[in-house]
């Protein structure tokens, strides 16, 4: 094998995973030489990564494209601590958060309906907590140009249900809606604030105007380790090609009754492995 | 579609075990080193490649010839679905051969720089070597004892690069 010259080798590591590649250095010492290549740590790494890094609020420092890959896969604050950027390890795919301020929340700019404040668990600077409201509409709006092309992503609102606050949330479901051009995914999830293990009841509805993804969409909810909740707002496939706006959007807009206690952090949208 | 009529122009090829092969300088051209040298007008009547034996040569044109005669994808035309699909299937077959001669073949279509030719053999090496423990792989691949790290180097490698020995 080591008649190959190390650029055949590069070659082969840049089809597998960037994980693969990155544990075939201790095959041989060939692989390791290989697996150091930049050529192919800036094929694992998005195409636009210089212009992101440009956007961080604080700069970054890397020795080479292979040191910089692991170093991406936390979250980079950029566009002035509004918005948190990384990869997923697994493929180097984009990841995005958006945080609350960057969010269109009905009522948002109202003191008496909703609290800005900073959250300790937060890697951003502010959340915003519902104080309360009947309308209850938070939607996020991302362009498909700056996520990875022919990648399954799924949009997720990240919030934490104040314990002692929280009120009028679980009376009925949540809509919950990802749009991208002629294509809609709905659901409905039903959030629990009423014991300490949330438990979520799926209602997808069956929605006459999907043009594609026919199976039932799961809408769920999981309590992750870092003390945030996450409510699934749905799937969607990016093709890559053209530029589409993805809206994502949950709402409870149809009870007259008020609620409050809900603190969001953001929308996040990850890849799907 | 390239024709390749019996008036058009012909290569002479010589393996390193002396084996002649002519082909139609249409299929020779799929590889850019000859192609050079016909440009350069460096090419006899006869291109000795001594470091390609006859069975890695005739596998090679085999996958030129294939190539040459089906339309190129980068003529922008209407590409004929069956025939991006025939070519799709005839790769997948061409790359069903043992290690040893796709190592061969890769390092030949690397000197002879055919690039879907490395591509091809590249991508069946990485689809033969997923999933498997570095042991089965050192295997597949023939390894040299030689090429290994020392237990300090592995150690010092596997430290650096923690997030992918998670």
């Amino acid at each position: 094998m080591e008649r190959l010259p190390e650029d055949c080798i590069t070659h082969i590591l840049s089809f597998g995973s960037p994980r693969d590649a990155c544990r075939s250095m201790v095959l041989a010492s060939i692989f390791k030489n290989a697996a150091e290549s930049e050529v192919l740590w800036e094929k694992f790494l998005p195409p636009d990564y210089e212009e992101i890094l440009s956007k961080s609020v604080c700069p970054m420092t890397y020795k080479s494209k292979k040191d910089l890959f692991p170093k991406l896969s936390s979250p980079l604050l950029i566009d002035g601590g509004l918005k948190a950027f990384s990869i997923d390890k697994a493929t180097g795919k984009k990841c995005y958060m958006l945080s609350a301020r960057e969010l269109y929340i009905a009522w948002s700019a109202n003191p008496l309906f909703w609290y800005w404040k900073p959250v300790i668990e937060s890697r951003f600077s502010e959340c915003v907590e519902l104080i309360m409201t009947s309308y209850l509409k938070v939607e996020g709006k991302i362009s498909t140009r700056i996520l990875s092309p022919n990648t399954m992503y799924r949009a997720c609102l990240i919030v934490q249900v104040a314990h002692h606050r929280a009120y009028g949330l679980d009376v009925l479901p949540f809509e919950v809606l990802v749009e991208v051009g002629d294509f809609r995914s709905r659901g409905t999830i039903l959030l629990s604030h009423s014991e300490r293990s949330k438990r979520s009841f799926e209602h997808p509805k069956k929605d006459l105007n999907l043009t594609y993804n026919k199976e039932d969409v799961s809408r769920v909810c999981r309590q992750r380790n870092d003390g945030w909740l996450e409510i699934e707002l749905g799937e969607f496939y990016n093709e890559g090609f053209g530029e589409k706006e993805v809206k994502r959007s949950l709402r409870e807009v149809d009870g007259v009754h008020l609620k409050g206690g809900l603190l969001v952090e953001g929308i996040e949208i990850t890849p799907v492995s | 579609m390239s024709t390749s009529s019996s008036s058009s122009k012909k290569i002479v090829l010589k393996s390193a075990d002396n084996e002649t092969f002519e082909i139609d300088e249409i299929v020779a051209l799929e590889s850019q080193a000859i192609k050079n040298m016909i440009e350069d007008e460096c090419a006899d009547n006869v291109i000795p490649l001594g470091n390609i034996d006859s069975k890695t040569l005739s596998k090679i044109i085999e996958y030129c010839k294939k190539h040459a005669e089906s339309p190129k994808k980068d003529d922008n035309a209407d590409i004929d679905e069956k025939a991006v699909e025939d070519l799709k299937s005839f790769d997948a077959e061409f790359a069903k051969v043992d290690m040893p001669l796709i190592q061969d073949i890769l390092m030949a279509a690397n000197f002879l720089n055919i690039d879907n030719l490395i591509g091809l053999m590249c991508r069946t090496i990485a689809d033969r070597i997923k999933g498997k423990t570095p042991e089965e792989i050192r295997k597949i691949l023939n390894i040299n004892k030689n090429d290994l790290l020392s237990p300090e180097q592995e150690a010092k490698a596997r430290e650096e690069n923690s997030w992918a020995f998670d």
